[in-house]
């Protein structure tokens, strides 16, 4: 009884109080739909001005700028970072700076964490990239303007197929008949608006993978032709180039050569007058089909933000500690064969040249050579790439296109000695100052390609493209290894990251 | 710990000793018109010893020497002190008092006040007189150790750090923890009740239980504390000036390393590096034979020559080891004695229209770090008037600006006690803008403080404007309008010299705009039904909105002005835009009060919140509670119990709601920032129309009682359970979130509390009053959706203590190799660290804490003492990861590292110093108990009865200190230590407990200082 008075009690006191808020207070709801400065909130996705923010929102993480929290710099970062180490020695090639970059010394020691925090954050924010294109695309009738609409579907649809693509060649197996039906990553292509929203993903397959890349790679291809080199942003040869390195992946040699010829023949891009000048320019320089715009204020990180990689590679002061601290010795020619995947500089090859007076007082202006002596680990050295984190950072040059066409005709027309291959190396050798090579130095097809992987290995070094690399020729049957292991063993792939399989098994 | 538990009790049990009183003064007390004023009760100050006046004006009370200091109050009188020199026959004159909002009388408890007796619910309240006049420039730490209920940890000793305050516990795992502040009616969001000048307080009130809080209704879920400040009383101009002056001191210096063991370190630690070539060699003997060879200035050591050993080649050491010939006291480098001053000015009077307070006041205090210091200005303004019989106005205005030279924060290094671990052997050169001279990469905290600068500017207001008009004799409507204003500003330079300063300087620059608006218009009732029933009702409405605005610009360049005039596109200027906070409430309450012969009591209360922060289905909260008290020494069968005066037994049960920290997580929000030059959007969350009041249930029971004049206490026993937790629950990163807030889990806390005041002697020239507290908190995290939240050492596991220490278990050292072991959980020891599981191993919160005051008057002197105490919580001394880690990263290291392995055999408490390990390994190798008793405040002071013959109305002397003596067995500088790291976020910060990270131990202070009227 004594329950039951009390509850009445609060029922006559809670009509009190409720005709009283409707007496005192009108409209209530009205006083409750508050905005503050600066949020943007509901639906908003719903005009071309906001639509457009939201790609370069897109953009914003796709290129990793730093934003203060958990980071995750995908194309701007570790997207080059992480296969880079994979496939060095720990100390051997690469002394890695364990006290300011502890996250990173899982990839050198080729043991990933589950709980790895790059493999993580990488995981979510490329994910948020895909929502964030999703909602764009969901949404593009908001775009009234039919030109625009095009474009800006187009570079949502490139966005999401390069992601996918780059995610499946980090988290899943090398695409092969053997793989196709091997579980890749989740395929999100409808965006999340509602947390209720969020189910246990399903994991699509390689092949289901692959499929979605090249339609939407397709489709943005399509869609951006007319838009020529489209500013900084993702245009046309941005997705040829994807289509050429997917294609490279799937072994379709004949289709990547096709792509890479898209490009090559536009003329709008063409190589920089040497391998210094593709890297630490303010603007895309003429051979960046693709790359990440920084600027001071917004970057994918330095000495401030404590990551990014600027922050791994420079020892400059104030730009990072350099946490990427290379062994001189494993970049020249003489101890080739204790170093399979270095470069083995030789010669004139101002990739390989080095700048060995440094010290606190040198700034990334007088830095003109491809190396550098480490400012504070003096017996190392930098690598001169991304020095400074107002430089747009490259993600797809002219260099690769060229030799990957090079690669693709090689393999069609094995084992003949092709010309254009040739003429593809010598460009690439030329501009690095080394002598131009003849048909006639070469006694095979498979000399000519020991040539082109080991100018691969130099024109690409610390960009992250070797991993791929000898994962793709493993798979097409060329010996490849890393520290005598198969490049397509499991522990050259990102795990899933615990965090998430661990709310896999809650739901 | 039951040691000091038995001395707390022993003590406080021994002052039950009695005596007897004689002297007895008569008088009689008139108004400014000189007719007697019946119905003043006078009170000899700190005495239960009262007298009241009769319907003639005359009294008569007992006291010791006729030179006490009478209080005097009473219904519709200005409470006066009243000093006796002497005479047995005074005539006491008193004037009106100006009726205020808030009875001074009453407690205060939210839209109105009760009287003690009548109050049914648990609030506890301090008297603001009876606060140490120790120069604490912030109100949450005088309330340390000073009632039931409410425990106060101070998170470092640097000045203007925060405190972390918990009323019975905290209740939530994402939101706030510390209680909503209702400063003169105004619920505060700009945490501004720290810098409210202590002068003016005229009393704090803290609504521990539902019951008492749930007026308040959402933010109330952790207590809420009112602070009124004071105001006018119609009289004659009064003045009061009071000055203090202090110096303040670090409590304690660390025995750290002497030069020679720093280099025996140096020494090892070379020498190690060198693999197993020297290994046999070294154990403690021969290290000191070396030392001593090194120290004839040969860096060459023929190791044959010293040990006729011909298996070890000579060792030539650095050139850097000559120089290690310094001895530098890094604590003195850094621990300065600081001088600190206080002047306040106020005056009062007024007539029946108009009567006003105003006071004026300024304080600067020098920190016990260098390069801390401190400056406030306080200013207020109080008027009340009456504007026609039935209409009043009363207007409150607290303006506050302070100057604060920060430090940086704790773990970073330049932040000044990061010296205590450079070399003892190493010096610094100011000239070389401060470089240690040998260990040149290791980062002297001079160069930060004498390089850069780091202000934080505090601009604020807290006002109050309210009517009152009398509908009839028995209602009344009161109408009041609240801002609470504040401005800060953080300036960051840092010279090119320090180490964040690159090649160019850094500066940064941020700026906070909050303003906060509160509406409130209430009725109150209070009919005459009957003689013997008493009936009180409140009923109102109320609207607050809370908006902020914030900035921050970095640039690369060595001046705060030329940072402030870069354009908003300078491509160097990083200044991204921060989305604004707004928050709105509305809502409406109700309170009913009814009491029948002032023997039973009850009270029902509740409050319909409406917030901004919850979607349309969620939007409003019902708050309810219930509580109810039965006098039983009112009743006629509790006649015969003789020596109990007064007995109350009472209970209550309410609910009362929280909201989450952000706002508006029930829609999807985006914010702008930029990609290149461009302006770009980001998702900021995904919608969640379901997140609904995070809801606590309190329930309490409580006995207060009196036996006689002497005796007096409370016991109340609560129980808290939160239910709904809003916790961020991690989801598939596939949705591009980690985690997402959803309602889930349950917390629960628990405890008891008691509270006796006495008064143990009362002798013509002495008397002697003793309040003892003690309170205990229980926090069980109950259910977390088998969720786990593990930040640093400290988690959130379900079935535990929130913030429970959860680290892997140092269990000693190998005597074959030094390794170091921890507890492999199947009952043997590893030295694998991460093989190792980490396991709960302490707890951060108290599990019992309270004060002992004791109060001292012999005729015009007057000794106050208090001790404060907590028991049975543990600290992690992060620390030692440092400090005391066998010199592992060649680092100064406390005095007992010394005692380390060294060479088979050797049993150790300290693992040996192994020069490859880079990571210190968290572990319970730093976890400490952190009780302590502290003899938190003294003072003696003295009323100059002399003073009056002067012109003066009163002179008051005194001297005193704080936190002069500490018993514990902490090896850190102080166990009243809570480091936060601002890095952690919210819930981080709600997690990581108890944690000392190189954090400033609290000050001793010792003080002299003067107080007169005018």
């Amino acid at each position: 009884m004594r329950t039951l008075a009390i509850k009445n009690n609060f029922s006559v006191l809670r009509n009190l109080i409720l005709s009283l808020l409707s007496v005192v207070i009108f409209s209530c709801d009205s006083l409750l739909d508050v905005d503050a400065e600066g949020t943007i909130s509901g639906d908003v996705l719903t005009s071309e001005a906001i639509i457009q923010q939201s790609l370069l929102g897109a953009y914003y993480s796709l290129g990793g700028i730093n934003d203060g929290s958990d980071g995750g710099e995908l194309l701007g970062g570790d997207f080059k970072v992480i296969p880079e180490l994979l496939v060095r020695q720990q100390s051997l090639e690469v002394v890695w700076d364990d006290v300011n970059s502890p996250t990173y010394a899982n990839f050198l020691d080729k043991d990933i964490l589950l709980t790895n925090l790059e493999v993580e954050s990488n995981w979510r924010r490329a994910y948020e990239v895909i929502n964030t294109v999703n909602d764009i695309l969901e949404n593009i009738a908001g775009v009234e303007d039919a030109t625009q609409r095009k474009r800006i579907e187009g570079e949502a649809r490139a966005i999401r197929g390069l992601l996918y693509f780059e995610m499946a060649r980090l988290w899943a197996p090398q695409y092969s008949d053997a793989t196709f039906n091997s579980l890749a990553i989740p395929l999100i292509t409808q965006p999340f608006k509602s947390i209720s929203e969020i189910k246990l993903p399903e994991i699509s397959t390689v092949g289901e993978v692959y499929a979605l890349v090249e339609e939407d790679l397709l489709a943005a291809s399509e869609a951006l032709q007319e838009f020529g080199q489209n500013g900084v942003y993702l245009n046309y040869y941005a997705c040829q180039a994807y289509l050429m390195r997917m294609s490279m992946h799937k072994l379709d040699f004949a289709n990547a050569q096709i792509y890479a010829e898209n490009i090559i023949n536009s003329g709008v891009f063409a190589l920089a007058t040497t391998p210094l000048a593709a890297f630490n320019n303010t603007s895309n320089s003429s051979e960046d089909v693709f790359a990440i715009q920084q600027t001071l204020a917004n970057n994918t990180g330095d000495i401030t933000s404590g990551s990014g990689l600027t922050y791994l590679y420079s020892s400059i002061s104030g730009k990072g500690p350099g946490s990427f601290r290379v062994q001189g010795i494993s970049l020249g020619a003489s101890l080739a064969d204790f170093y399979p995947n270095a470069p083995a500089f030789a010669g004139a090859d101002i990739r390989g040249s080095v700048d060995s007076v440094t010290s606190e007082t040198t700034t990334v202006l007088d830095l003109t050579k491809a190396f550098y002596r480490h400012v504070t680990s003096t017996f190392t050295l930098s690598l001169n790439k991304y020095s400074s984190a107002d430089y747009v950072i490259p993600v797809i040059r002219m260099a690769e296109v060229y030799l990957t066409r090079g690669e693709a005709i090689l393999e069609l027309t094995f084992p003949d000695v092709n010309e254009v291959v040739i003429a593809d190396l010598n460009r690439i050798r030329v501009r690095a100052g080394l002598p131009e090579l003849v048909a006639a130095e070469f006694g095979d097809a498979g000399q000519m390609r020991d040539t082109l992987v080991l100018e691969r290995r130099r024109e690409f070094y610390g960009e992250g493209l070797l991993l791929h690399d000898l994962k793709r020729w493993s798979a097409r049957g060329w010996p490849a290894a890393i520290n005598g292991s198969d490049p397509l063993f499991r522990k050259f792939i990102l795990p899933y990251p615990q965090a998430e399989t661990d709310t896999w098994s809650r739901d | 710990m039951e040691k000091i538990t038995a001395v707390i009790l022993a003590l406080a049990l021994s002052l039950f000793a009695y005596a007897q009183d004689n002297i007895i003064v008569t008088g009689i007390v008139t108004n400014d018109e000189g007719e007697p004023v019946m119905g003043v009760s006078i009170i000899a100050q700190d005495l239960e010893g009262s007298a009241i006046t009769a319907e003639d004006g005359s009294f008569s009370i007992t006291l010791f020497s006729g030179f006490e200091t009478l209080i005097l109050k009473g219904r519709g009188i200005a409470t006066r002190k009243y000093y006796l020199t002497g005479a047995s026959e005074v005539n006491i004159s008193v004037e009106k008092q100006k009726e205020k909002s808030n009875n001074a009388e009453g407690l205060s408890v939210g839209f109105g006040s009760q009287t003690r007796e009548a109050n049914t619910s648990s609030i506890s309240s301090i008297d603001t007189e009876s606060m140490s006049p120790a120069p604490l420039i912030n109100l949450e730490q005088s309330n340390q150790g000073m009632t039931t209920g409410m425990f106060v940890q101070n998170s470092s000793g640097k000045l203007g750090g925060a405190t972390t305050v918990r009323v019975r516990g905290g209740s939530t795992l994402s939101g706030s923890n510390q209680p909503l502040y209702v400063v003169d009616g105004v619920p505060l969001v700009s945490q501004n009740q720290s810098n409210i000048n202590p002068s003016n307080i005229a009393s704090i009130e803290i609504l521990k239980d539902a019951s008492a809080a749930a007026i308040y209704g959402s933010r109330a879920a952790n207590g809420v504390v009112i602070i009124t400040t004071k105001s006018g009383n119609e009289s004659k101009l009064a003045i009061d000036v009071d000055y203090q002056f202090s110096v303040n001191q670090g409590p304690k210096q660390l025995d750290l390393y002497t030069p020679k063991e720093y280099n025996i370190q140096f020494i090892e630690q070379t020498l190690r590096t060198l693999g197993n070539l020297y290994e046999p060699l070294l154990n403690r003997e021969n290290l000191e034979v070396i030392y001593e060879e090194l120290e004839q200035g040969n860096l060459e050591v023929d190791f044959f020559k010293l040990f006729d050993d011909p298996t070890y080649q000579n060792f030539t050491f650095p050139n850097a080891y000559g120089n290690l010939d310094q001895n530098t006291d890094w604590q003195d480098e850094v621990f300065q004695t600081g001088a600190s001053h206080r002047i306040n000015l106020s005056a009062q009077g007024g007539e029946e229209f108009l009567s006003y307070f105003a006071s004026a006041s300024y304080t600067s205090q020098e920190g016990i770090l260098i390069g801390n210091k401190f400056e406030r200005f306080n200013g207020t303004l109080s008027l009340n008037s009456q504007i026609s019989k039935k209409l009043k106005a009363s207007l409150n205005l607290n303006y506050i600006y302070s100057k604060d030279y920060r430090l940086l924060d704790d773990q970073d290094l330049g932040s000044p006690l990061q010296a205590i671990v450079l070399p003892a052997s190493d010096g610094y050169d100011p000239a070389d803008n401060y470089n240690l001279i040998v260990r040149s990469l290791e980062y002297n905290p001079l160069t930060e403080i004498n390089f850069s600068d780091n202000l934080g500017f505090n601009n604020s207001v807290i006002g109050n404007l309210g009517l009152t008009y009398d509908i009839l004799d028995n209602l009344q409507f009161d109408l009041t309008g609240g801002v609470d204003f504040s401005e800060l500003r953080d300036e960051i330079r840092q010279g090119p010299e320090t180490r964040s300063g690159g090649t160019t300087g850094r500066s940064q620059l941020g700026t906070t705009n909050l303003k906060n608006y509160i509406f409130n218009s209430y009725f109150t009732y209070n009919p005459t039904i009957n003689e013997s029933s008493d009936l009180s009702i409140v009923l109102g409405a109320s609207y607050q909105k809370s908006s902020s605005t914030a900035s921050y610009r970095l640039a690369n360049i060595n001046s705060i002005s030329e940072l402030e005039s870069l354009g908003s596109d300078d491509p160097s200027l990083l200044d991204p835009s921060i989305p604004g906070g707004l928050s709105v409430f509305v809502s409406s309450f109700g309170r009913i009060n009814y009491a029948f012969q002032n023997k039973y009591l009850i009270q029902v209360s509740g409050r319909v919140d409406g917030s901004s922060k919850f979607g349309l289905d969620n939007r409003y909260g019902f708050f309810p509670a219930v509580s109810a008290g039965w006098v039983l020494t009112e009743e006629d069968f509790m006649n015969s119990v003789g020596i109990l005066s007064f007995l109350k037994v009472k209970g209550s049960y309410g609910l009362i709601g929280n909201i989450p920290t952000e706002d508006f997580l029930y829609r999807r929000n985006y914010y702008p920032l930029n990609y290149g030059s461009e302006q770009a959007l980001r998702l900021q969350n995904l919608e969640n129309p379901d997140l609904k009041w995070e809801t606590t249930a309190q329930i309490g029971v409580g006995v207060e009682f009196a036996f006689g004049e002497r005796i007096s206490g409370a016991v109340d026993f609560y129980q808290k359970n939160t239910t709904d937790l809003l916790f961020p629950v991690p989801v598939s990163m596939t949705s591009g979130f980690a985690s997402a807030f959803k309602n889930v889990g349950e917390m629960q806390n628990q405890g008891l509390e008691f509270n006796i005041s006495t008064v143990n002697i009362s002798k013509p020239n002495f008397t002697w009053s003793t309040d003892f507290n003690i309170s205990t908190n229980e926090s069980r995290v109950v259910n977390l959706n088998n969720e786990r939240l593990i930040v640093g050492v400290n988690a959130f596991i379900e079935g535990e203590a929130p913030g429970s220490f959860y680290m892997r278990k140092f269990v000693g050292v190998n005597p074959r190799n030094g390794d170091q072991l921890w507890d492999d959980g199947a009952g043997g020891t590893t030295n694998d660290y991460e093989s190792a599981p980490r396991q709960i191993v302490g707890n951060p919160n108290p599990k019992f804490f309270g004060g002992l005051i004791n109060n001292l008057s012999y005729k015009n002197f007057n000794l106050s003492f208090m001790f404060q105490y907590v028991g049975g919580q543990d600290i992690y001394w992060a620390t030692g990861e440092f400090l005391a880690n066998s010199g592992i990263l060649n680092l100064n290291q406390l005095a007992t590292q010394s005692d380390r392995w060294y060479a088979e055999g050797d049993v150790a408490t300290y693992p040996v110093l192994d020069p490859a390990q880079e990571n210190t390994f968290a572990s319970t190798r730093w976890l400490q108990d952190g009780s302590y008793i502290r003899l938190k405040s003294l003072t003696v002071s003295y009323d100059v009865p002399a003073a009056v013959g002067w012109g003066l109305t009163y002179m008051n002397v005194y001297i005193g200190g704080s936190n002069l003596l500490t018993f514990t067995k902490y090896l850190g500088y102080d166990p009243d230590v809570n480091y936060i790291d601002p890095l952690d976020g919210v819930v981080g910060q709600n997690i990581s407990r108890g944690i000392d990270n190189f954090t400033a131990p609290q000050p001793r202070i010792f003080m002299a200082g003067i107080k007169i009227g005018l």
